[in-house]
């Protein structure tokens, strides 16, 4: 692509942003009946629109017939076909391992002088070290490097170099912001219903490694089989087998296919399986007790509230601390090098274009040539949330990444470092001795690990007592849905108050490797691996989930953002080089955005609405540490951020629902079978027009849920109002303050920002309580300005697809709208109507009909 | 630099199937040659034929990756390659029967 072309793509790029803020625009003045400010300029609209469908993609690439020719001779051992590379690979080789040495002797060094064996143990990377290293340290800790650092200081540079990178776009959005605060921190303040957001003083903190051995299951999941097709309205079904669950050292040869690793000779090659060269590079060892047997390496930085004077320990005191365990995503993980492990060769012959050949097969012992330490890449949360007072471990899955896990070892290896934590707890003479408080438990989960920590929190539920721990919130970011289309009744991963008693979700909508993208797949399991919206849909304990409008997928882990991190030469290492520079998220490996197939990518590729990496860490220690805040540390101002009451600090939009309160009461959530009834058992009626359904992207693509709702089309016939009846024993609300709901519209036309922009919003409806004897309604031209924080749908285009998503958000109103004069008594309240008014072809969607107390 | 064989799309180069060994689980090994196989949130998959591969594990250089044939397959299957996310990719890769295989000593 040349220069003129990239030019063109980044201008089309910044005309784009120019036109979704626009559409911002427009769509706040509509919900605050206001104009909307603007300093902004940009090209004339005839410019803009000779733009607007500008493909400014490179074309794809593609292997040419000499290459397939060539491939298909080598249908048998590569090497042979292509001696050239393969010599070139022997040297490429050679090359590493000794780049490899060199890091590894400066690690061996700082370890030493450190103190710390762990580390240093590492490195070799043999089973012998294995062992050594779970004994060298029963209590499995080495100290990390840069132990303490002033959080504030941290924060202010991190503010400072975020300004510097924010757009006009966040200008506009500050001014909004402050603006729409203000107005709403004084309707709340009338109502009543906020205490002021406070910061606690930030403790000194402290950061170590840790490394012990514990006997666990792997476990290796099937392949998921389509049950029922998907058709024109409805999703398809999936199963998913039973996982198989070994701890045999003979298992890791058994269960896993026979890999080859070619030699610097063109005819010998190493062979190995993925199972083996865990246990040789460490990540699992022989159980001591039990030679037939392994054991797992629990790996992980663990930062804790530190006493300022002896950072090595705890702040005086006798007060158990909350604990908080994250786990990472899949990523690259192990690059392996191979020497002879010294067992029987054996021979094959295979064809070639040359005629018959023989091979020489050669057992391998695995060693790691370079390893990306994805657990590291949360440091910065760490620290915050031990600033407040949280022990936390962040988990290495890296031998769940190596064995292509989607779930289930990830979560058992979850369980299993809560079990470790609490033999610090109950062991005499540690650090943590009686200082932890498993009764108080987060869980955070990165990309699969959000999977991971969701089925980790169900299957503590049903652990015994005395293992089981308190579970009191699940932290999904940028999640894998994996179990949302497995068929009804069976292993949906849905977050009860009975595992936990929280649940937040947090998704960028840049997440260009959770998508929510699934294409043309509608014949092949389409719908298999969702987003967090689908993990929110399902959820029914207290929730919350913040859409975060240009969040991407890596950057809420620092590791996998930094090439310096990565083997040289590797895709991930070269993902992580164009994610340095502002692109969008994962443009590299979506095979559906054109401008991906090349590297460097091209400046059509940039999108300027995409945070930094600043920014996501600002942003994850407000919202991920906000949360934690609120539910390990019952501090509930902190419900507010999650509410639209404050807004982040950075003015980022954000699209947010939440079911929250210190005290709730769901009418309706629609999601069982019966129009009839709501949850609490009232009559319901529905006028025609009006219908309980699925509110799913076979509506409408951009559509994220996977849920039963409202759904109301233009009004027809004589009755018009949606009544839900609230049976005797619910009909007192005076401890209540809220009443709140999860809406959207179908917007007749996503293509473009403009398009967004122009259509009406909020949409026409009137939600009205009843007590018997008054009945007093509030419409939106009340309602949306009490919440100033709706966004638009947030406009997307990757490749040839609409990402563009179209959510529902939680709107509240105060129940004193409904009091007053002439107003009705909330002591007696006899249910609640709705009158919708939609447009033709925009029909409104309502769920989470609730009242609470915040 | 921005050649064709540094693009990110995986591309399959060559595929090898090998019986699996007594007491290994599945019918056949498959290990595929290739590029830009990158470990993502939305895992690879892969199928021959209808036969979906199990226990695919990718190589950590992106250059390929192996896995397991439950069953045994089918002449003229042909293998599909791709992300979780998306449409599958044909592949030129095609399990011939008349395949004399590696004969192991």
């Amino acid at each position: 692509m040349g220069a003129a072309d990239d030019g063109e793509g980044e201008w089309h790029r910044a005309q784009g942003s120019i036109r979704e803020r626009r559409a911002a625009d427009r769509f706040l003045a509509a919900l605050t009946g206001k104009a909307a400010h603007s300093r902004r300029r940009g090209p004339s609209p005839a410019a803009r629109e000779s733009h607007e469908d500008c493909g400014c993609g490179g074309g794809g690439g593609g292997a040419s017939e000499a290459e397939h020719e060539a491939a298909a001779n080598l249908h048998y051992g590569y090497a042979e076909a292509f001696p050239d590379d393969a010599e070139l690979e022997g040297e490429r080789l050679h090359e590493l391992a000794f780049e490899a040495s060199q890091d590894e002797a400066a690690l061996i060094e700082a370890a030493l002088a450190e103190g710390g064996l762990i580390e240093a143990g590492l490195i070799e990377a043999g089973p012998a070290e294995a062992e050594r290293e779970g004994e060298s340290d029963e209590l499995g800790f080495d100290e990390a490097e840069g132990d303490e650092s002033d959080p504030h200081a941290r924060q202010a540079g991190e503010q400072e170099h975020t300004d510097d990178e924010e757009s006009e776009y966040d200008e506009s959005a500050f001014d909004r912001s402050v603006h729409a605060e203000a107005e709403y921190a004084e309707a709340a303040l009338d109502e009543g219903t906020y205490e002021q957001l406070g910061e606690a003083a930030p403790l000194a903190h402290h950061c170590v490694e840790l490394s012990v051995f514990r006997g666990l299951d792997m476990t290796v999941d099937g392949n998921p089989t389509l049950v029922t097709a998907p058709t024109a309205t409805t999703p398809p079904e999936l199963s998913l087998p039973a996982p198989t669950s070994f701890r045999t050292i003979a298992g890791l040869d058994s269960n896993f296919a026979t890999e080859e690793e070619p030699t610097a000779n063109p005819r010998e090659f190493f062979t190995f399986t993925r199972g083996r060269a865990l246990l040789d590079t460490g990540h699992l060892r022989v159980d001591p007790g039990n030679a037939a047997l392994f054991q797992v390496r629990l790996r992980g930085l663990l930062c804790h509230p530190a006493d300022a004077a002896q950072p090595q320990r705890l702040p005086a005191g006798t007060e158990r601390l909350p604990v908080v365990v994250i786990v990472h995503g899949n990523h690259t993980a192990l690059d392996f090098a191979f020497v002879d492990a010294g067992g029987p060769r054996r021979t094959r012959t295979v064809a070639s274009s040359a005629g018959p050949v023989t091979q020489t097969l050669i057992p391998g012992r695995a060693s790691v040539r370079h390893e990306v330490r994805s657990y590291r890449g949360y440091r910065d949360l760490q620290e915050h949330l031990a600033s407040l007072g949280i022990v936390s471990v962040s988990l290495d899955t890296n031998a769940a990444n190596e064995i292509g896990s989607l779930i289930r070892f990830r979560a058992d290896l979850v369980l299993a470092m809560l079990d470790h934590l609490r033999s610090l707890d109950t062991t005499p003479g540690t650090t943590f001795t009686g200082r932890l408080d498993l009764s108080k438990v987060g869980l955070v989960g990165h990309s699969r690990g959000g999977d991971a920590v969701a089925m980790a929190a169900e299957l503590n539920r049903t652990r015994a007592a005395g293992t089981a721990c308190g579970v009191r919130a699940v932290v999904t970011i940028s999640p894998t849905d994996f179990t949302g289309m497995l068929t009804p009744g069976s292993a949906r991963l849905r977050m009860s108050a009975a595992t936990t008693a929280s649940y937040l979700s947090i998704y960028g909508s840049h997440d260009g490797d959770v998508s929510g993208s699934f294409g043309s797949l509608r014949s092949q399991g389409w719908g298999f691996v969702g987003t967090g919206f689908r993990h929110y849909d399902r959820a029914t304990t207290q929730r919350a989930m913040v859409f975060i409008h240009g969040a991407t997928h890596n950057r809420f882990n620092q590791v996998w953002i930094t090439p310096a991190e990565h083997a040289v030469g590797s895709p991930a290492r070269r993902l992580a080089e164009s994610q340095a520079d502002n692109f969008d998220d994962e443009p590299a490996v979506d095979p559906r955005k054109p401008a991906s197939t090349a590297f460097p990518l091209p400046a059509a590729n940039r999108d300027a609405r995409v945070l930094s990496d600043a920014a996501h860490r600002t942003l994850s220690r407000e919202y991920v540490g906000g949360w934690l805040e609120l539910w390990l540390m019952g501090r509930w101002a902190q419900a507010q951020r999650f509410t639209g009451a404050q807004a982040n600090s950075l003015g980022t939009p954000v699209g947010l629902q939440w079911k929250l309160g210190r005290s709730l009461r769901t009418i309706d959530n629609f999601d069982d079978a019966n129009p009839a009834l709501n949850v609490e058992g009232g009559a319901i009626t529905l006028p025609p027009f009006v219908r309980e359904q699925l509110i799913e992207l076979t509506d409408l693509p951009q559509i994220p849920h996977n849920d039963r709702g409202l759904r109301a089309l233009p009004p027809s016939g004589a009755a018009r109002v949606y009544r839900s009846e609230i049976p005797v024993t619910a009909r007192d609300w005076s401890s209540l303050n809220a009443l709140t709901f999860r809406i959207a519209k179908h917007f007749p036309d996503v293509r473009t920002p403009s398009a967004i922009g122009a259509a009406a919003f909020p949409p026409n409806f009137e939600i009205a309580l009843f007590d018997g004897t008054h009945r007093r309604a509030v419409d939106q031209t009340v309602i949306a300005p009490l919440n100033p924080r709706t966004v638009p749908p947030y406009h997307r285009i990757m490749g040839s697809e609409n990402l563009t998503k179209v959510h529902l958000q939680t709107w509240q109103v105060p129940l004193s709208r409904f009091t007053g004069p002439g107003g009705v008594s909330l002591s007696s309240i006899v249910a609640v109507e709705i009158s919708f008014d939609a447009r033709a072809g925009e029909p409104i969607n309502l769920d989470t009909l609730s009242a609470v107390q915040l | 630099m921005a050649a064709a064989s540094e693009s990110y799309r995986p591309r399959v180069l060559s595929a090898q199937f090998v019986p699996a060994r007594e007491g290994q689980v599945g019918h056949t090994n498959i290990a595929v040659v290739g590029e830009n196989f990158v470990a993502r949130a939305v895992p690879v998959v892969a199928r021959l034929g209808s036969q979906p591969v199990s226990r695919l594990v990718l190589r950590s250089d992106g250059r390929g990756f192996a896995g397991i044939l439950e069953q045994a397959p089918n002449a003229g299957d042909r293998l599909f390659v791709g992300y979780a996310d998306a449409e599958l990719q044909r592949t030129h890769v095609v399990y011939r029967s008349d395949d004399p295989g590696p004969r192991v000593a």
